[in-house]
């Protein structure tokens, strides 16, 4: 079994198919990207496994754990909900930072914010092992002290990482784009997401920005990562794909590596979408 | 200037119930507002309809209609006692001006964009946490203009009460004119300036204090 397993995904907008049964498996610390032109239900199937949208049918697991099974998730409660979306993270085309946070804070955000579940977890425990009110309390104390260095510290290193520590008090308004997109990657990072799922990060970057947050994604590569990333970059997808897979109206057409899928396409509409790429960035070129 | 300092007294005797109109308004409203403003956004359609059309009936009549239905309404059609004239206009003021706080707060949460609640959401953020901590600061930056001007509204509002009789600025200002006085009229102008002067330099205050950041 695949770490990542999605099975006949199905959904339906209105009257509209945007997915007609995708099958999909990714290994743990795969790499894999979605191509396609606008409209073949790329953005929607990222949404399905990040539950945003729920499939009209459809099964997923994650790590041999279903998450995932038929229509089973309608009655389905927020907290499990929650939790099951823990699993993934996402990085938006448009950012969606938080405008009042600064960098950090926008990082540090959702972690701490998910401290006051572990807190009543704890709780729970000392309670069960039987300590008085007063030493639960200063146990309690040390543990919150303890998480909040914990994910401060870790909000720098990620900020290192993608080449943000001087920004870490500005506020996005003063960012540009490519370093906007830069710490949305790292709010993402900071909750350990098992899959990291990407919905065209650069498309709404100036073309001399693009490369920052290209550089940054593939350097995200390894360790064991496991990512799912929608572009429209192919360059950037042959260079860092593990897998590719192209999306046509809704159903994947076609999949393989790199190498097969830019240098032998065999579907005619893999063929035409490739040439069509290839004549607008040749004139862009121009 | 004797009957200048006699006026003042009796003036400022006025404003403090006009000040008080205002701020127990103020303090109801606010919250009622946003109580009502989830009610028109709910997807429960019953609900829905109801505080919409709820939201229409007050908005679509005027203050001073409502005023008097409030006051005289439960007297005479149930024969009860009539409640206090100040109760009367805390409650028509209350439900008037919360049916247009709840618009305005309305128009301020839906135009946060979509993205901004998906984030929290991929984010594992609870809905309480999102609407707290991701949504409600940049509501409150973009409602800060609409929002003092129906406050100050409220401020000349007030002055409806004289229609119930209660004893607010305007009606103390109103009884010289029994006398042959008409400048005591003209000498309200002069606390609902200031009154509004102050309001202006608050909510000036609270834009700046939220400009540092844009959404």
């Amino acid at each position: 079994m695949s770490y990542l397993e999605l099975v006949n995904f199905n959904k339906k907008f209105g009257q509209t198919e945007v997915l007609k049964g995708i099958d999909l498996k990714v290994e743990k610390g795969e790499v894999v990207t979605v191509i396609g032109s606008s409209g073949s239900g790329k953005t929607t199937l990222l949404r399905c496994i990040n539950f945003l949208e729920r499939p009209d049918s459809g099964r997923m697991s994650l790590d041999g754990e279903i998450l995932f099974d038929g229509d089973g998730i309608k009655n389905e409660k927020e907290t499990e909900l929650r939790e099951k979306r823990l699993n993934f993270g996402l990085v938006f085309q448009s950012f969606n930072l938080f405008p009042q946070y600064n960098v950090i804070k926008n990082v540090t955000l959702a972690p701490t914010l998910l401290l006051g579940t572990e807190v009543k977890l704890l709780k729970k425990s000392l309670k069960a092992e039987g300590l008085q009110g007063k030493e639960i309390k200063e146990r309690i104390k040390q543990y919150k002290e303890k998480r909040k260095t914990e994910i401060e510290n870790d909000g720098i290193k990620l900020l290192e990482k993608t080449g943000l520590t001087e920004k870490a008090k500005a506020f996005p308004c003063e960012l540009s784009g490519g370093q906007q997109q830069r710490v949305a990657i790292a709010r993402a990072l900071a909750l350990k997401p098992k899959v990291l799922c990407f919905d065209e990060p650069t498309s709404a970057l100036d073309p001399e920005l693009t490369g920052e947050v290209l550089k940054v994604i593939k350097s995200l590569k390894g360790d064991d990562r496991t990512m799912i990333i929608v572009t429209h970059e192919m360059g950037f997808a042959k260079g860092v794909s593990d897998k590719v897979v192209f999306m046509s109206g809704g159903v994947i057409e076609e999949e393989g590596t790199p190498e097969e899928i830019f240098d032998n396409p065999k579907s005619a509409k893999l063929k035409a979408f490739l040439l069509n790429i290839g004549d607008k960035e040749g004139k862009e070129s121009v | 200037m004797n009957n200048f300092w006699s006026v003042t007294a009796s003036l400022l005797e006025g404003f403090w119930v006009t000040c008080a109109i205002f701020a127990v308004t103020l303090v109801l409203a606010l919250p009622l507002g946003l109580i009502i403003a989830f009610g028109a956004m709910s997807s429960f359609k019953p609900v829905k309809a109801v505080v919409k059309v709820f939201i229409w009936v007050i908005r679509g009549t005027p203050l001073m209609l409502q005023l008097l239905v409030v006051y005289y309404g439960p007297a005479l059609i149930f024969h009860w006692d009539l409640m206090p004239r100040f109760i009367a206009t805390i409650v028509a003021f209350v439900i008037n001006y919360a049916c247009y706080f709840a618009e305005i707060y309305r128009g301020g949460i839906e135009s946060i964009s979509k993205g901004q609640r998906e984030a929290g959401q991929v984010l594992g953020m609870t809905k309480t946490q999102i609407f707290f901590k991701v949504i409600l600061l940049q509501v409150v930056k973009r409602i800060v203009p609409p929002m003092s001007n129906e406050i100050i509204t409220l401020v000349k509002d007030t002055s409806l009460a004289r229609i119930i009789l209660v004893e607010e600025l305007l009606k103390a200002a109103q009884e010289f004119t029994a006398w042959g006085l008409m400048w005591p009229l003209f000498y309200t102008g002069v606390f609902y300036l200031l009154f509004v002067g102050i309001l202006t330099l608050v909510f000036r205050g609270i834009e700046k204090k939220l400009d540092y950041f844009r959404s």
